[in-house]
């Protein structure tokens, strides 16, 4: 026994409980540790989109991705976020998915389509489908063709819309994602891949990681020690006096020339046009475009078009049917901002449900 | 003996410095009005190699000299130029230091090695983890930004640097040692408190001794070591120290830190025992304030870096001071006492009690769970 309370047993008996502990976390789960939803919903995507399917869980307080970077509590701004999700992995959002009964348009894009920060009754799809009448089905998915094609087979459409909604601070998708490759959709490919997601979304995440990533970030608070993602965030106070955080990439694209090109997209427009299918570029301009004229001191004037003005022009020469959100958000914020509302979160880089309700009518507007 | 020793150089030189010889050789030529344009080579340094290359070096030396007798067996000689524990960064070992230990590495390991090595583990990554790199997450990003700091801000950082790269080092070698005695290998110690060091000669015959010993053994005393006129010795000095630095690296930064020891040891060594006659206490603060400044070349990205530092650092300009100092500050006190009063981890005994083994074990938790959360820190000693 006395062996036993030697270093040399010590150390190896903790490992081993530090390895139990390890893994015995990992099976709890995810949304426990989490300040939003995204990322515990996606954990196990081994439906057909990149959700995991029958999730379903309602956090109370969730907070935005920027408070998160600037690591200082006094900037989060709780609120509840709820989500659903069916058990083929998508979003119970928008328009159901009826046999027999396509959907009117079908949602692909980033983050904001996605409804990041979201509750399933205040993203896109579901403002828009709560307009008599119209319906819009959120896919879950990334946009590519692949993926796509997959979602117009699922719910059967052979016309109508797809929508895909992009921020300007992205590059637009390049030609490789829209390349028609033949699908082997075997069993056993099936089978392969979903071990293999529920392998990585097992071992990827570590709660105990992330206990110790927390616990460090609250030191690092630029006084105890540097914050090293301060820069990645502004805080900006707008003309009402409220504090606003702006992300960086946010800050530099607003005027930013395009990047990429729209060979992808005029590939991915021939592609549904061989369906009988529309395609429509919603170009959702990022939160310090919509916001820098109302911040205090406003830093500068613009030069020049924006970003999303470029590829709204590059997109319509090219004859792709394009909706640049800009013209409808930046004189609409002022007038929000007035009634004291806001159309983005004050700590994320996502719109709200204010945003999306206006971005769903102008949508359904362009759709007509 | 010649031949291997050649080829073993070749292959250190063309993927360590390689690049660095094509662009001094540009620039100095650009000197001289010839613009050229040599495009650098995409070289992947492979890790450890300045370790292994002196492994196979000071085999064949040894070897050639009838030191060791070389041995028959290949997994034998591979486990010693690859022994995993230390191969990336030290301790440098001899064959003939782990040669017995290597003929019973198949035999159960003592229950004491068991325990030493342990101990000799948990107390290097305490160093690494808790000292090196606490340092690390306030000075890094200050020196990223030195020029807004002020005279007194660089000095802390670079005090800070000076306790950062010891128990860093230090750290990673006490841990190659608590590993190698988990296998029942002896590893030689690398330091031996080399921050209570009375002169430069002392402070490295305390630092990386495995370095040293190499370089003595196989440089300064082939050149002549110190035989021959005072000239003759202060050239072996300084050509040693030179060739020391550039081993670190290929940098100019490295060739003026090693020419600056080479030019202390010298000037110890021409002193006449009047380094000597001052008290021991002055010569301890005199040889740490060196090496403090000689860390500014070690530690700085470029030659002109290092005069910034240093105009600033002497000039007293006022600036702002690092974010950070709730850590920095009892980080540099707690390393300070650990290296200038304290014995180093040769000197403990490594026999717990319950009570400090609980105690270490727990640390050594600690330090597991710091190392969860904390984005990637290398050893910088990697990168030699």
């Amino acid at each position: 026994m006395k062996s036993f309370r030697s270093i040399g047993h010590l150390i190896p008996l903790f490992i081993t409980l530090a390895g139990v502990a390890d893994v015995g976390t990992r099976f709890l789960p995810l949304a426990w540790f989490s300040m939003r939803l995204e990322e515990p919903s996606t954990r196990y995507p081994i439906g057909m989109t990149d959700l995991t399917p029958n999730f379903h869980y309602d956090m109370p307080r969730s907070y935005g991705d920027l408070a998160n970077l600037v690591n200082s509590p006094r900037y989060r701004f709780y609120h509840r976020q709820w989500m659903n999700v069916n058990g083929d992995g998508f979003r119970l959002d928008g328009a159901p998915a009826m046999p027999g009964k396509p959907p009117e348009a079908l949602l692909f894009g980033d983050s904001f389509a996605r409804g990041v920060s979201l509750s399933d009754d205040a993203t896109l799809a579901a403002q828009f489908s709560r307009i008599p009448g119209r319906s819009l089905f959120d896919s879950s998915l990334r946009l590519d063709w692949g993926r796509t094609r997959r979602a117009l087979d699922y719910l059967g459409m052979t016309k109508g819309t797809v929508v895909v909604a992009l921020v300007d601070r992205l590059a637009l998708p390049g030609v490789e994602e829209f390349q028609d490759r033949p699908q082997r959709n075997t069993a056993w490919r099936r089978f392969n891949h979903q071990c293999q997601k529920l392998w990585d979304g097992f071992w990827e995440v570590c709660p105990l990681q992330i206990f110790s990533e927390r616990l460090i970030r609250r030191l690092q608070n630029d006084t105890i020690l540097p914050n090293p993602h301060a820069s990645w965030a502004k805080v900006e106070t707008l003309v009402n006096g409220q504090p606003m955080l702006f992300f960086d990439q946010d800050i530099a694209a607003s005027e930013g020339g395009m990047v990429g090109t729209i060979d992808g997209l005029l590939l991915y427009q021939d592609h549904l046009r061989r369906r009988g299918i529309d395609l429509l570029i919603l170009v959702v301009p990022n939160k310090y475009l919509v916001y820098r004229q109302l911040i205090q001191h406003a830093p500068r004037q613009s030069h020049g078009p924006s970003r999303a003005s470029r590829y709204e022009d590059a997109l319509h020469q090219a004859g792709i049917r394009v909706l640049n959100l800009e013209h409808v958000f930046i004189p609409e914020a002022e007038a929000a901002l007035q009634r004291g509302e806001l159309l983005y979160w004050p700590d994320d880089t996502h719109w709200n449900s204010n945003g999306t309700r206006l971005a769903a009518q102008a949508l359904a507007q362009a759709l007509r | 003996m010649t031949v291997p020793i050649v080829i073993d150089l070749t292959l250190l030189g063309f993927f360590k410095y390689t690049n660095f010889f094509m662009q001094s050789m540009q620039t100095a030529l650009a000197h001289f009005g010839a613009h050229s344009h040599w495009t650098n080579l995409h070289i992947l340094l492979p890790i450890g190699i300045s370790f292994y290359t002196f492994h196979t070096i000071s085999y064949i030396i040894d070897g050639y000299r009838r030191t060791i007798q070389p041995t028959r067996n290949f997994w034998e000689f591979a486990c010693y130029v690859s022994l995993f524990s230390q191969l990336v960064a030290g301790p440098i070992v001899r064959f003939r230091q782990v040669e017995s230990d290597l003929d019973h590495i198949s035999e159960e390991t003592p229950s004491a090695f068991m325990d030493e090595g342990w101990s000799f583990f948990a107390i290097g990554l305490m160093k690494k983890v808790l000292i090196a790199d606490s340092l690390a997450m306030v000075i890094d990003p200050a020196l990223a930004q030195w020029t807004s700091l002020s005279g007194t801000g660089i000095w802390l950082c670079m005090l800070g640097y000076t306790y950062q790269l010891y128990f860093d080092f230090s750290g990673y070698s006490d841990m190659a040692v608590g590993l190698g005695r988990l296998f029942g290998l002896r590893l030689p110690q690398n330091f031996n408190s080399p921050y209570q060091a009375d002169s430069p000669g002392d402070f490295w015959r305390r630092w990386h001794m495995s370095l040293s010993t190499c370089l003595r053994d196989y440089l300064y005393i082939p050149l002549g070591g110190n035989r021959g006129s005072g000239w003759f010795v202060a050239r072996n000095l300084f050509l040693t120290m030179l060739i020391g630095g550039l081993w670190h690296g290929a940098n100019w930064t490295f060739v003026l830190w090693g020419a600056y020891h080479g030019i202390l040891l010298i000037a110890q060594r021409f002193s006449h025992g009047f380094w000597n006659w001052l008290p021991r206490v002055f010569r301890q603060v005199g040889t740490f304030g060196l090496v403090v400044i000689g860390w500014v070349m070690f530690r700085a990205p470029d030659v002109s870096t290092i005069f910034g530092w240093l105009k600033t650092m002497f000039g007293g300009r006022s600036g702002v001071w690092p974010v950070g100092l709730p850590v920095l500050l009892p980080a540099l006190s707690i390393a300070a006492v650990i290296a200038h009063f304290s014995p180093n981890t040769f000197e403990l005994k490594h026999r717990w009690s319950f009570g400090s083994a609980a105690a270490i074990t727990a640390l050594f938790g600690v330090c597991m769970f710091v190392m969860y959360g904390s984005h990637q820190s290398p050893f910088l000693y990697f990168q030699f």
